[in-house]
């Protein structure tokens, strides 16, 4: 009865267990588990049967039976009742083997019992592993003036104070990139204290997912096998720290196997106006030149060789705000705007109910001199190249007082570089091709390209003489002969288009076959293009507008049906592309819907292929209004797009910053940090992970470029007449409090524990070790049992004077049969 | 004629003719059977030796002076005029067997040598008398050498049954009083064979031996023993039911086997030391093994020992 009771109060636990389900569950599958623990009753079920169905025997030497019953009944009672528990144990352990036991309870369970205490209530050592959120809105101000961060700052204090001193403690500051305060070591209090009074805010999201997969050794380290470990995350779990849209990855799940995962709760919403954007329209400006200035006679006189101009250009920009705040109020936020001089123009937004962002668009009038600087375009074509100036913009906002309480994301920078012009190359055949109209391709380019006479002229390659050296400076290349591009001569072009240029492919005018060419130039840029045939003449085709022009045309986008309306293409080859829609920039309105102009891009540049020759021949284009703004906005709105491009660096803090070759290595970068280059050593991204070391970053590289450290503050870098600019990532100043289940589901790795800001503890689990060890150790255990239940029934039963002979015996045996073969062989 | 199956413990139901049977194992065995310790009233030449100083110059062969002149000793070899007392024990442990196959229980192997032994001593001339006894004596012949008084003993041991079932009234050993009863009964020296299983108190078999042994009868003890009572080879729990009363024990043999196979072990050589004592010599029988060859072995030793003890003498 009283086995039976046990079994029923057992199964009672393990159903509670199931029922409460999460942390409270006892196995992962309650079923097996009842099963295992019905399965108890199979063992006790046949001894008793077998106590049942006895035979009789009559026997003469009873006497003797009797002596040694006597002597050795209660030996035999035991042997049979140990005996029979460990039958029932093996079904039993094997049951929650298979039933995958929750290795949190069982833990919680041990320390209650042994310990009789519901928390850490063993004498013995700890891992407590703290992770500190230094993100971007950890610098969110509290109502009582304080920032976030410290608030953050006093839990961990309060729980340093519960710690032991024969723990063991590591410490992680968890903003991007992950770091490492202090290393999995024995507790020092005084160092934890001093490092975190001396931890700042950095300026980025929450990089728990890289704490988490750096963590997992450490609770994995057969060091802590035996340890209870727990991970604190002090943390305002803003959804700014924490981007719920990715997941915390397999790093957070594996880490919940071994160490106990506990969390502050999230931080009420704090009200936060933000500047989202501060794009230049143009990022490389071409000034105007007003006849007759100094400016303009200054001007002449570098194209005759002079070494300095200058030049006004108005620069305009768009910039974004954001409002995370109540949309129900009606609020201001001031906007302003410095020039390179520092000269600011203002303006002020309102914003209206339920609205969250708004654009304004800002003019700054920009007058620069624009130097030739030797050297800075080395190998560049003879007849010199004006120089560039790059200047730093800024842009600020400000609202009243309490409506803003992130200021690090009310400021960002961007860089506008003046030049005198683009530089343009047309790679072209001399004096060949002479049309009817007198003109070849490359003369309408040019004309094109340089209309009037102030404007610099473009130079002119022959295809053979196409080369890395000679394109170097250059921004924009058109090759109107790509059937005479050798292959050395093409590589150099891709190298163009990959560090940022705009190649721009024509067919040969003047030659009527098919483009057999393309196959080559396809295969090398990496578009599935392909033409068949010869170009295509049998009826001419009226171009017409189908939707908004290019996003590169968006100037043009009011008059751009009236500016196709007069273009006629006559002759064209028909494009067969296989790629996204994307990759088509101009497409004819003939039935087949050929593209007329298709762009890839490829690294930081961008090359088009045209299916139509800019010649009267093929189509009159070159002569209607279309053909100038085409050319000029394409390439004024492109150039400078590229993250490397032409030495406008633009990045976010956290990441190792690649340059490109003009930047001298060992050079220090001036600005908000004081940061020296290095030298590239791997084909790292240009916004490649740093690894979180103490010291504050590491190295990434480039391909041929060169890279600075990690650019960890805001602000704008300069360093030998380059700059670049380091703005914040405005998603990650994201001010609202995160929903605790979109957190949990961004987690993944089970029910969550929350710590009481007001009074922190350390949680009440231990985990001592993973679920998968803990059956593994209990199958283990059953075959331990397994072969102890073999010895012992062997040794209970006496199996070895049954008349066959054990194992042992056949073993001795043997060996005596080998001594004494060897004995005789030895004699003989 | 009738059969009896007492003389081939392997092959005992199939066979036919019991003197045929029993002449064969004597045949396997006279060789052991002419010397007896005890000294009778005929004596028969045996060999000679050469004086020495001191011998007794009565036994001097003098034929042998005058032909060789030489001085040669005569040796003679007693011969006994022995009388044989068989003791078989008929109680009721001597009806278990555990062999289905043919049911050979302990009591007809124990006929089966007692037959032998009777046999032989008629071929001798020796008188024999058989007594068969549990608690008490319960059938006693006469002593005689006539070969008819063979066959009488072969009728009488062929006509006791022994109920192998468990009875209300179990019939157990008691040899202190048998060995009494019996030694009252012998007015000379005699050979005892005692034929039993001797599963009773140690010191009753002591006290018997001590009183014939005080009296000076040479004892044979034969312990006869089933192979199952050696080896105990049970292995599923069962009820062990005692023929001799001694009641029920539910028990898992192989647990107990060990201590069990001690426990008899620790008897069997308190009775061989307790026979040794008395320079009684002691044979352990195994039912399962044929009869003959170990009879005929243990007989030529027994021979031997005392072709040497009358030689020392």
């Amino acid at each position: 009865m009283e086995l039976f009771s046990g079994i029923l109060s057992i199964l009672s636990i393990v159903m509670a267990g199931q029922a409460a389900g999460g942390a409270g569950a006892l196995f992962a599958s309650g079923g097996i588990a009842v099963a295992g623990i019905l399965a108890v009753t199979i063992p006790i079920a046949i001894h008793l049967l077998s106590r049942l169905r006895r035979q009789k025997q009559v026997w003469a030497a009873m006497r003797f039976i009797r002596e040694a019953y006597r002597k050795h009944r209660k030996r035999l009672q035991i042997e049979q009742w140990l005996l029979l528990l460990v039958r029932c144990l093996i079904v039993l352990l094997l049951g929650f083997a298979l039933a995958q036991p929750q290795s949190h309870w069982i833990t919680q369970k041990f320390h209650a019992l042994f310990s009789g205490n519901s928390g850490f209530g063993m004498s013995g050592q700890r891992l407590v592993c703290l992770i500190l959120d230094d993100t971007l809105t950890s610098q969110t101000q509290t109502r009582d003036g304080h920032m976030r961060l410290d608030q953050l700052k006093q839990q961990v204090r309060m729980v340093l104070e519960q710690l032991n001193p024969s723990d063991h403690l590591t410490l992680w500051a968890s903003a991007f990139p992950a770091k490492q305060l202090i290393a999995s070591g024995p507790l020092d209090k005084t160092q934890v204290q001093r490092i975190i009074d001396q931890l700042k805010p950095r300026h980025t999201r929450s990089d728990l997912e890289q704490v988490f997969e750096k963590l997992l050794p450490v609770a994995q380290d057969p060091q802590y096998q035996y340890w209870p470990r727990t991970a604190m995350v002090f943390s305002d779990l803003s959804r700014g720290s924490i981007q719920t849209h990715t997941s915390a990855g397999q790093g957070a799940h594996d880490l919940s196997e071994y160490v106990t995962l506990s969390f502050t709760e999230p931080m009420p919403s704090a009200p936060n106006h933000q500047l989202v954007g501060f794009e230049p329209q143009r990022r490389v400006i071409t000034p105007v030149v007003i006849p007759g200035s100094s400016a303009s006679s200054s001007l002449q006189g570098q194209v005759q060789g002079s070494d300095l101009s200058s030049g006004i250009a108005t620069v305009r920009f768009d910039v974004t705000l954001r409002r995370l705040s109540n949309l129900e109020l009606v609020e201001k936020t001031h906007l302003a705007v410095h020039d390179p001089q520092g000269k600011p123009i203002r303006y002020v937004h309102e914003w209206s109910v339920g609205q969250a962002q708004g654009t304004v668009h800002v003019e700054l009038p920009w007058e620069e001199k624009v130097e030739n600087v030797p050297g800075a375009l080395p190998g560049a074509l003879p007849g010199a190249y004006p120089g560039a100036g790059e200047r730093a913009f800024e842009a600020t906002i400000q609202t009243d007082v309490g409506h803003d309480l992130l200021a690090k994301d009310n400021r960002r920078w961007a860089l506008v570089q003046m030049r005198q012009a683009l530089r343009r190359v047309i790679v072209d055949t001399a004096g060949l091709g002479v049309l009817q109209s007198g003109y070849r391709q490359a003369d309408w380019l040019r004309f094109a390209l340089s209309p009037d006479a102030l404007s610099l002229p473009v130079d002119r390659l022959s295809p053979q003489a196409v080369t890395a050296q000679a394109l170097s400076g250059a921004d924009v290349c058109f090759v109107l002969r790509p059937d005479l591009i050798q292959t050395p001569q093409l590589e150099a072009l891709y190298r163009f288009v990959e560090q940022g240029g705009m190649l721009w492919v024509m067919p040969p005018a003047n030659i009527f076959e098919e483009a057999t060419w393309l196959s080559v130039w396809a295969r090398r840029f990496s578009i599935d293009l392909k033409v068949r045939g010869l170009p295509v003449t049998q009826t001419s085709w009226p171009v017409q507008a189908m939707g908004r022009p290019p996003q590169l045309l968006e100037k043009l986008g009011a008059d751009w049906k009236h500016l196709l309306k007069p273009i006629v293409v006559k002759q064209w080859h028909r494009f067969q592309l296989r790629q996204p829609e994307d990759a088509v920039w101009l497409r004819l309105a003939d039935p087949d819907g050929s593209p007329l102009l298709i762009a890839q891009q490829t690294g930081d540049g961008m090359v088009l292929f045209s299916a139509c020759a800019f010649d009267p021949s093929w189509t009159n284009l070159p002569a209607k209004p279309l053909f100038v703004p085409l050319l000029h906005e394409s390439m004024a709105s492109f150039v400078g797009r590229g993250k490397t491009q032409r030495h406008l660096h633009s990045f976010a803090p956290g990441f190792v910053a690649k340059l490109n070759k003009s930047w001298k290595t060992g050079s220090p970068l001036q600005g908000p940090a004081h940061v020296k280059l290095i030298a590239s050593g791997s084909s790292e991204d240009v916004s490649g992970r740093a690894s979180g070391g103490a010291s504050g970053g590491a190295s990434g590289g480039g391909g041929g470029g060169q890279t600075a450290r990690v650019l960890d503050r805001p602000g704008v870098y300069h360093s030998q007449g380059h700059q670049l600019f380091v703005n914040v990532d405005p998603a990650a100043g994201d001010t609202r409090s995160l929903d605790k289940n979109a957190f949990s589901n961004w987690l993944g790795a089970g029910p969550l524990q929350w710590i009481d800001a007001a009074k922190p503890t350390l949680p009440q689990a231990a985990e001592v070790d993973g679920r998968a060890d803990l059956a593994q150790w209990l199958l283990q255990m059953v075959l331990g049992l397994l072969i102890f239940e073999t010895l012992l029934a062997r040794w209970f039963s006496h199996a070895k004077a049954s008349g066959k002979r054990s194992w042992g015996m056949h073993l001795k045996q043997g060996l005596k049969r080998i001594v004494v073969a060897d004995s005789q062989e030895t004699q003989s | 004629m009738e059969i009896h199956p007492y003389l081939n413990p392997s092959h005992l139901a199939s066979v036919k003719g019991l003197q045929l049977r029993a002449r064969l194992i004597v045949e396997g065995v006279m060789a052991g059977m002419h010397r007896s310790p005890h000294q009778g009233f005929s004596v028969e030449f045996a060999q000679h030796r050469q004086y020495a100083a001191g011998d007794d110059i009565r036994h001097l062969d003098w034929k042998v002076f005058g032909r060789t002149d030489k001085l040669y000793l005569k040796q003679y070899q007693q011969e006994t005029s022995l009388d044989l007392v068989m003791l078989v024990d008929v109680s009721s442990s001597m009806g278990f067997t555990s062999q289905s196959k043919p049911p050979w229980c302990k009591f007809d192997y124990a006929a089966s040598l007692a037959v032998a032994m009777a046999y032989l001593a008629l071929q001798q001339q020796d008188r024999v008398g058989l007594i068969l006894f549990d608690e008490h004596l319960q059938s006693v012949t006469r002593q005689s050498s006539s070969q008819d008084h063979w066959r009488a003993m072969v009728e009488m041991l062929s006509g006791v049954e022994i109920d192998r079932a468990v009875t209300e009234e179990p019939a157990p050993t008691n040899l202190g009083r048998v060995f009494e009863e019996t030694l009252a009964r012998l007015t000379q020296r005699s050979l005892i064979v005692l034929i039993s299983d001797l599963f009773d108190d140690p010191d009753q078999l002591e006290r018997a031996l001590a009183q014939a042994a005080h009296r000076r009868h040479d004892v044979i003890v034969f312990q006869v023993l089933d192979p199952a009572e050696i080896t105990f080879p049970y292995r599923q729990l069962a009820d062990f039911v005692g023929l001799e009363g001694e009641g029920k024990v539910t028990l898992d043999p192989s647990a107990l086997r060990r201590a069990y196979l001690k426990s008899l072990n620790k008897h069997l050589e308190k009775v061989r030391v307790m026979t040794r004592r008395f320079h009684f010599d002691y044979l352990k029988l195994n039912t399962g093994e044929p009869l003959g060859p170990t009879l005929s072995h243990f007989l030529a030793q027994r021979g031997a020992s005392l072709a040497k003890q009358t030689i020392r003498r």
